[in-house]
């Protein structure tokens, strides 16, 4: 009821001309949020700026991004995605699986097994009305349950030297994974902000009932939308795997709170129709930064899940502009 | 019992809400305020309901200072609101609707709530203003306008004295707005003082004592209602005169124009049966009737929201079923729909985005900005939408701003055929005078319109021929030439 009265109150137009600077200040805070970090990590630890620390955190910080590209595409359209760490892990062993006889060829069916997850939640969901969180909350333990029967609980090694030096070598001291993620991130930055595809993904997450209405071909859309996330997972659990050198089956356990946390700190709110991938690009790093810094200042894990909660409620609090969002679920 | 509210000023942001505004709502008296969007009537209103706190000014009430913390605060003390939107929670029962905030007032010896005698009081008030509503009704099957009766029966469980309607009538059809009205005179013969806001000057006319005309913040008139007439009103409210001239004068010739769309026996299930309509290029078609009644339905089969179910409908000659609105819209037909917010455009999204949004433009696979930039420039001009600038977001924007951008959006995918639900719901004289006449534009350049409307006036005014549907049913139909009146419409509606 109180909610209602508030929305009533901010509807009419004389109130909507916020003063501009507040808004500025909101879309500036992730990275005034990793500046300060960075600051205060190299403060405690002489060995955080240094250009070898910065190489391991952009490796880490590219595994998270991939998949949070696909991440923020299914947020942005007002959905959400559990699955996606075990979808990185199912992906991950089929990489690993098919190393040795295709080499760095196996990313196609890695790939390949990512799109599949992604079509089977996006057909669900689009056609079957299943909730998001609910379909991919299930997906999320079938998707791991499978892992667990493939692996048979061990880790499967990757030992094929086409595969590794693809996946791990460097071109001009430059680690090929960050390649691979510059030119997949500048693809979907083109995809969502050039074609119309991104536009529909957009009006769909800010209303459906309109984007309908617009013509917009929303089934489509969204599975769309979970098959592009689908493969981008595929991708990640190749990276992960290279990185790792291994599928295990707990890989990407767990992958889905830092992946959503990269989106959302990024300034992407979970209701939908805003949002941005520079944001889950800062998300990304804000997070990886967040790990690494913690380990070099040697702050303990119980503590670092401590911090890591606290930065994700804060930088939400500070980031997302709340009178866009009718209902605060 | 008086309040007196003495020199208000308010702004917001660089806007200039109320400046130096002073009225009196005295018992028994109801006291209608009019005047454009954004001319600061609700926020008068807010502000006595204590939504909203003024920057200047001061309020009485009974001659002792009045000075409430907040809407409870002033509803404790005998001041309240009803807004225009519905607050009602569809989940809960019509008891806890009406008491949701004071439910700790109805406690057992356990401490628990005693669910019967809030029951109880809520039926007391509601037979106090005869509203046929039993309590044990399920929320979700009654209509707006019991819904709006249920909201005032909240508003009076406060035991008001002082009483402000916020446009409460704006999503109300023609009976649902009559009941409103009658509860509102019994409210007058007990002695409650009373502010009320609406577009609909004939509602005014019928309760209000006194009118008060505002216009940019300021008062510029205040008349007894018998002293002042509408024309009079509307030409006060946007400080020109518009008389008789709100509705473009326009000739069709049947014997020229082509038809584009028909319908024939066309029924959906539980929604519209065997309805009949022939459409032709340059002509508005009115669709009457009492909301429920199936003009909307009848929209939306055309525009493929619903599916029929039998009979045939032709398009261009050819047969025309669309399962879904792409199917509609790429076949040259595009709707206004009846919920601006809802289902018209995305307030979050700039005015171009809005714009563009059912027709991107496309240089290859990419969105062609330049262009979509041009166009969205060319639309804001054509159709005199008062945006700072292109980018700027719609929920910036007037109603009748916003729907001039609904209507933009519409015709960027080129439409033969426009279909129109209440497109001036809600909108101020000004704005729908433009937009009649972006209407008028469009049928004579050849574009095919059905205009449904709850608007008797407007409906009598744009239209060519008029179809008045009953229960899924088209109940009559008018022809040109002579037109018909507002009370031989109604008697196909009722």
């Amino acid at each position: 009821m109180k909610l209602n009265f508030m929305k009533n109150s901010g509807s009419s137009s004389e109130e909507s001309s916020v003063p501009k600077k507040k808004v500025l200040s909101k879309q500036y805070f992730p990275v005034i949020l990793l500046v300060v970090l960075c600051i205060i990590f190299s403060i405690f630890s002489p060995r955080f700026l240094r250009i070898s620390n910065f190489l391991v955190v952009l490796q880490q910080a590219i595994i998270l991004l991939v998949a949070a590209l696909g991440m923020t595409f299914i947020v942005i359209g007002g959905s959400i995605d559990l699955s996606v760490g075990s979808v990185v892990a199912l992906s991950a062993f089929v990489a690993a699986t098919f190393s040795g006889t295709m080499g760095a060829a196996a990313i196609i069916p890695a790939s390949l097994v990512g799109l599949v997850c992604g079509v089977i939640n996006g057909v669900v969901f689009a056609k079957g009305k299943v909730p998001s969180f609910i379909l991919t909350m299930g997906g999320m333990v079938a998707y791991r349950g499978l892992v667990l029967i493939l692996t048979k609980g061990a880790p499967v090694q990757i030992m094929n030297d086409s595969f590794l030096n693809v996946f791990t070598g460097k071109i001009l001291g430059i680690p090929n994974a960050i390649l691979i993620t510059l030119v997949i991130t500048i693809l979907v930055y083109v995809i969502f902000n050039n074609l119309p595809f991104g536009r529909e993904i957009r009006s769909i997450g800010g209303g459906e009932r309109v984007a309908i209405i617009a013509g917009i071909k929303v089934d489509k859309v969204k599975i769309i939308v979970f098959t592009l996330a689908g493969f981008l997972y595929g991708l990640t659990g190749v990276l992960q795997s290279a990185r790792a050198l291994a599928a295990t089956p707990t890989l990407g356990d767990g992958m889905e709170m830092d992946i959503i946390a990269s989106v959302v700190v990024g300034g992407t709110p979970l209701t939908g129709g805003i949002g941005s991938i520079q944001g889950t690009i800062l998300g990304t790093l804000i997070i990886t930064v967040l790990s690494n810094g913690m380990n070099m200042i040697g702050v303990t894990p119980e503590m670092q899940y401590i911090v890591k909660g606290a930065v994700l409620v804060l930088a939400v609090f500070a980031t997302i502009d709340r009178s866009k969002i009718g209902i605060i679920k | 019992m008086k309040l007196v509210a003495k020199n208000i000023s308010k702004t917001f942001g660089a806007t200039k809400a109320l400046e130096n505004v002073t009225v009196e709502f005295e018992s028994g008296q109801v006291r209608a305020l009019v005047g454009e969007n954004g001319a600061g009537k609700s926020t008068l209103l807010k502000i006595v309901a204590s939504l909203y706190k003024q920057d200047a000014g001061t309020m009485t009430l009974d001659g002792k200072p009045y000075d409430p913390n907040g809407l409870m605060d002033a509803s404790n003390r005998g001041v309240t609101i009803v807004f225009q939107e519905t607050t009602i929670n569809p989940y809960l029962t019509i008891a806890e609707n009406i008491f949701i905030d004071r439910l700790r007032n109805f406690k057992n010896g356990l401490g628990l709530i005693n669910w019967k005698e809030m029951r109880n009081a809520a039926q007391k008030i509601l037979n106090d203003m005869h509203a046929d509503i039993d309590v044990n009704q399920d929320i979700w099957k009654l209509d707006l306008g019991q819904w709006k009766i249920i909201e005032i029966a909240r508003a009076l469980s406060y035991k008001p004295k002082v009483l402000m309607f916020d446009e409460s009538t704006a999503f109300l059809n023609t009976k649902e707005a009559n009941a409103f009205l009658n509860v509102v005179d019994k409210l007058k013969a007990e002695g409650i003082a009373m502010g009320f806001v609406s577009h609909h000057l004939n509602e005014v006319f019928r309760i209000a004592d006194t009118i008060t005309v505002m216009k940019d913040g300021k008062m510029v008139s205040d008349h007894k209602a018998d002293e002042i007439d509408a024309d009079r009103i509307q030409a006060l409210m946007v400080g020109r005169d518009i008389g008789s001239g709100l509705y473009p004068e326009r000739k069709i010739n049947f014997e020229k124009s082509v038809p584009i769309l028909s319908l024939e026996k066309i029924s959906v299930d539980n929604t519209i049966q065997d309805v009949d309509l022939t459409l032709h290029e340059g002509e508005i078609l009115g669709i009457g009737g009492l909301k429920g009644s199936g003009g909307d339905a009848v929209l939306q089969t055309i525009f493929g929201d619903l599916s029929y179910t039998s009979g045939k409908m032709t398009y261009e000659g050819k047969k025309f079923h669309p399962k879904k609105p792409y199917h509609s819209l790429k076949s040259k037909i595009a709707l206004v729909p009846g919920e601006r917010t809802l289902e018209g455009l995305n307030v979050n999204f700039s005015v171009m985005h809005n714009l563009s949004v059912s027709n991107i433009p496309k240089k290859g696979p990419f969105i062609d900005k330049k262009t979509e930039l041009n166009n969205a420039k060319k639309y804001i001009k054509d159709l005199t939408i008062k945006a700072s600038s292109p980018q700027i977001e719609c929920s910036s924007l007037s109603g009748g701003n916003t729907q001039k951008v609904v209507i933009g959006k519409c015709l960027a995918t080129n439409p033969k055929v426009l279909l129109l639900n209440n497109p001036t719901r809600g909108i101020d004289v000004g704005a729908r005078f433009e937009i009649y006449n972006v209407i008028n534009k469009l049928a004579l350049d050849g574009m095919a319109i059905i205009l449904l409307s709850e608007d008797l006036p407007e409906l009598i005014g744009m239209s060519d021929r008029i179809m008045i549907m009953r229960k899924g049913r088209v109940s009559g139909t008018f022809d040109l030439e002579k037109k018909p009146t507002e009370e031989e419409i109604i008697r196909y509606m009722l």
